[in-house]
């Protein structure tokens, strides 16, 4: 037997193997899969399929091809009236929505599979759309697939389907008295007239009694004739993965075998007595000469099938009906799921951030902490070095004057190196000796009388230079070595007081103290930044200091990277009122998108292509939760030019010990 | 007077005064010029050229007030006047793309980085300027004490092949 053929289109190779592999397992040897790289393969394999009568239930595309879009491709195919029954499947990633409303518009797409799928995803659609193919276009054949026909979707569609044709019952009428009569004839009526007029005309009119359960005709048996039902009511079921479905009982009709009949096939569905039920068996040949026998017999007759075939009908539209719904709950479904993830992976990246930045901050206190013992050392020795120094320059003979020298060197501002080349210059001019002037210079000498001064009374004017020189360069490193301490000191108090635990409230934060350590750790950051402080007057508050440290790290972070390194940064403080204290963060960089402005502090908020704008993004998400937790408010206004951040704190918390807790 | 110059540009000084006592031993044959930031290395670049002195070897820090140090080696390089002056950066962060770019475009001799010691800081200015005067300078003994003596004279020996 040929296999059925399931197209898969895709333009990357390891996504057909997948697709393929997957299919193949879900599907198994009824089925053949077959991929194709782009539209213009997959058309030319369609125009072969054409000449054959090979069924094709299901394509699958993915929305990006080489050569087209996969909605294209569906349409394309979709256009062709013998693929039109081939349920249609766009993969992808991120679907278009326009280009997707138009194909269902033209009803060529069937079902989304979201990429990359899951394989139960897979299994749930491809049943789903396997089994409206088969129903519509080759009932006969669902037998051959019973582990893929949807057995819920299935049964509930049709239990729907009845109810539904009872409801239309009437229009049904409405329609066949048009065609039949102007007179109304209830179903019951018409039926009882067939069974009369059967009575009348065939020679052998025994009735079978069956009792209840007892199967009267199985699917798959050969049909030779009709079996009218006189009394009771039959259900029509058919055995789908390993379950039996109930497809009629109400709507099963009055005439058993019509359709196999009708067809010349073997009976589609199990026939069982669903009450104790009598029925008239009419064979082929019986009801031909039957028929030739009565002219009404055919118009009865012709009345129930046409009743028949209308709820039939009737029930595959509800079907289709009932699918699409089903579809679209699922398409919901997806949809919910997606935005939950989303939101998930958001909420995870929030929480690893805000955990990160507490292990950072127990690690620099830590590593603070390490590094007082070294520097204390160091400040230390800057002391010793210079106490000893000074004692061994009392002992030589040039003692106040080397004395001088070291103190000189030690308490001198550095020159600035253009100061330095204009003294060098005018020295040059009153020494007449360029390299001596250089030497003089670097060791503090600027002037002809101080040069005097300090050779008065050398023996040898070299020696005593060579001398001055090795005491400035001593003075110079000491100067050095307790200016480079000093700061080590001065950044191991900030990035200790910066990390202090979240943990702890303080009663006194000061918010000047807050901003000016934060300022001092974005060091080289701020160098082509003019950064201008415009201080009012501030209580201390309550707080967490290490907190409001990281909203102040956030929001001069943002400015920055807003203006690209270079630009004004002011910082303003001030009090709203009594209980308040204010700090605004201006910058002037090109300012927030307006459509993007009201979305900052959304944690969500990314560009399309997943970079964040400007570095905005979680930071200020965490900002914000900082601000809440004290609280306050954040709010930003931005124009080209003037973006300003405004945060609000109060000065008094309200005390909760768990708070800090929380970060 | 015709001497090379060693152009240290570095704005912290007490950074700028540790480099230019670690190259004192230079001073004998070379000049030592500093310079806080770019404006001020190229008013140094013109006094050297007024004063008939070449810069031999540019020593700069990266991360500097106003134009970066990488952007200056760049504009060095452009230049045919300066083209051949050895540049090393002497930095403790430059990031990859700073990095890169001064490889690529400014041609950069070496990258030293801090805190140095001053082995390595004296290797690699006695290798840069080694190769400066080979490429630049006629007669090459003076240098032999200071520099890189053994590939002077393997190149003042190949010269005297040549002729």
């Amino acid at each position: 037997m040929t296999a059925f053929l399931i197209i898969c289109v895709d333009g990357d190779p390891a996504t057909r193997a997948a697709l393929e592999a997957d299919i193949g397992r879900l599907t198994g040897d009824q089925f053949r899969v077959e991929t194709y790289q782009d539209a213009e393969s997959t058309l030319a394999r369609t125009r072969r399929l054409a000449e054959s009568d090979r069924l094709v239930p299901v394509m699958i595309a993915a929305d990006r091809l080489p050569d087209t879009t996969g909605i294209d491709l569906l349409m394309e195919v979709h256009r062709q009236a013998r693929f039109r029954g081939t349920r249609k499947v766009l993969l992808s990633a991120d679907p278009a929505m326009e280009d997707i409303g138009r194909a269902i518009g033209k009803r060529s797409l069937d079902g989304m599979l979201p990429f990359p799928w899951t394989l139960e995803r897979l299994e749930g659609m491809l049943d789903s759309l396997i089994t409206e193919f088969f129903i519509e276009h080759a009932p006969e054949e669902l037998d051959r697939i019973p582990g893929l026909v949807d057995v819920s979707l299935l049964s509930d569609a049709f239990s729907a389907a009845e109810r539904k044709a009872r409801t239309t019952d009437r229009q049904l009428r409405r329609l066949q008295r048009s065609f039949l009569s102007d007179r109304e004839v209830p179903d019951d009526e018409v039926e009882r007239q067939l069974i009369a007029e059967l009575d009348s005309v065939l020679s052998d009119t025994t009735r079978r009694h069956i009792s209840a359960g007892t199967p009267i005709l199985r699917s798959g048996d050969p049909v030779d004739g009709i079996q009218v039902l006189v009394e009771g009511q039959v259900k029509l079921t058919r055995e789908l993965g390993g379950r039996e479905v109930v497809f009629h009982s109400e709507t099963a009709g009055r005439i058993i075998g019509l359709l196999a009949v009708a067809r010349n096939r073997p009976s589609f569905f199990n026939v069982t007595a669903d009450t104790d039920v009598t029925v008239l068996p009419v064979s082929l040949d019986d009801l031909d000469e039957a028929l030739q026998l009565s002219p009404t017999l055919a118009i009865h007759l012709v009345t129930v099938i046409v009743r028949s075939m209308a709820r039939r009908m009737l029930w595959g539209v509800d079907q289709q009906i009932r699918i699409d719904r089903l579809n679209r709950e699922l398409a919901t479904d997806r949809d919910r799921l997606a935005t939950a993830l989303r939101e998930l992976e958001n909420t995870q990246a929030h929480l690893i951030e805000t955990e990160k930045m507490a292990t950072l901050g127990q690690l620099v206190a830590g590593i603070g902490h390490e590094l007082n013992n070294p520097v204390a050392a160091i400040e230390r020795a800057v002391d010793f070095l210079r106490a000893d120094i000074e004692s061994i320059a009392a002992d030589h003979p040039d003692g106040p004057r080397l004395q001088a020298m070291l103190d000189t060197a030690q308490s001198a501002q550095p020159l600035s190196t253009r100061d330095e080349r204009r003294k060098r210059a005018e020295l040059t001019a009153a020494l007449g000796d360029e390299s001596l002037a250089r030497r003089l210079v670097r060791i503090g000498i600027t002037t002809a009388d101080d040069y005097q001064r300090a050779i008065d009374g050398a023996a040898s004017e070299d020696a005593r230079l060579d001398r001055l020189e090795q005491y400035h360069q001593l003075g110079t490193s000491l100067r050095n070595l307790r200016s480079s301490a000093d700061r080590i000191a001065a950044l191991v108090q900030s990035l200790r007081s910066y990390a202090r635990a979240g943990r702890e409230m303080a009663t006194d934060v000061d918010i000047h103290a807050s901003l000016e350590e934060t300022l001092l750790l974005f060091g080289h950051d701020l160098r082509e930044i003019d950064v201008r402080r415009d201080y009012g007057e501030l209580p201390p508050i309550d707080g967490y200091p290490g907190q409001l440290n990281q909203v102040w790290t956030n929001l001069i972070s943002n400015a920055v990277q807003a203006m690209e390194r270079s630009g004004t940064l002011t910082i303003q403080t001030d009090t709203p009122d009594r209980d308040h204290v204010r700090v605004r963060m201006i910058d002037s960089g090109p300012g927030i998108n307006p459509d993007h402005l009201d979305r900052v502090f959304d944690l969500h908020f990314t560009t399309r292509e997943g970079r964040v704008e400007f570095g905005l993004g979680l930071g200020l998400r965490i900002c914000q939760d900082i601000v809440l937790r004290h609280a306050g408010t954040i709010e930003v206004e931005s124009a080209p030019g003037r973006t300003c951040f405004t945060v609000v704190l109060p000065t008094r918390q309200l005390l909760d010990e768990n708070d800090g807790d929380q970060l | 007077m015709n001497r090379i110059v060693i152009l240290v540009i570095e704005d912290e000084p007490e950074v700028r005064e540790a480099i230019a006592r670690d190259l004192q031993s230079f001073t004998g044959h070379f000049q030592v010029e500093l310079a806080e930031d770019v404006q001020d290395a190229r008013t140094v670049m013109d006094e050297v050229t007024t004063g008939g002195d070449r810069v031999g070897l540019a020593l700069c820090d990266h991360l500097l007030p106003g134009e970066r140090g990488v952007d200056y080696l760049v504009e060095l390089n452009e230049e045919a006047a300066t083209r051949s002056i050895r540049k090393v950066l002497i930095t403790g962060q430059a990031g990859l793309e700073d990095t890169i770019r001064a490889v690529n475009e400014a041609d950069l001799d070496h990258y030293v980085a801090k805190p140095w010691t001053v082995e390595n800081l004296h290797d690699v200015v006695r290798g840069q300027l080694t190769d400066f005067v080979i490429d630049n300078e006629d007669d090459l003994l003076p240098y032999v004490s200071v520099l890189d003596g053994a590939r002077l004279m393997a190149a003042i020996a190949e010269r005297g092949f040549d002729r």
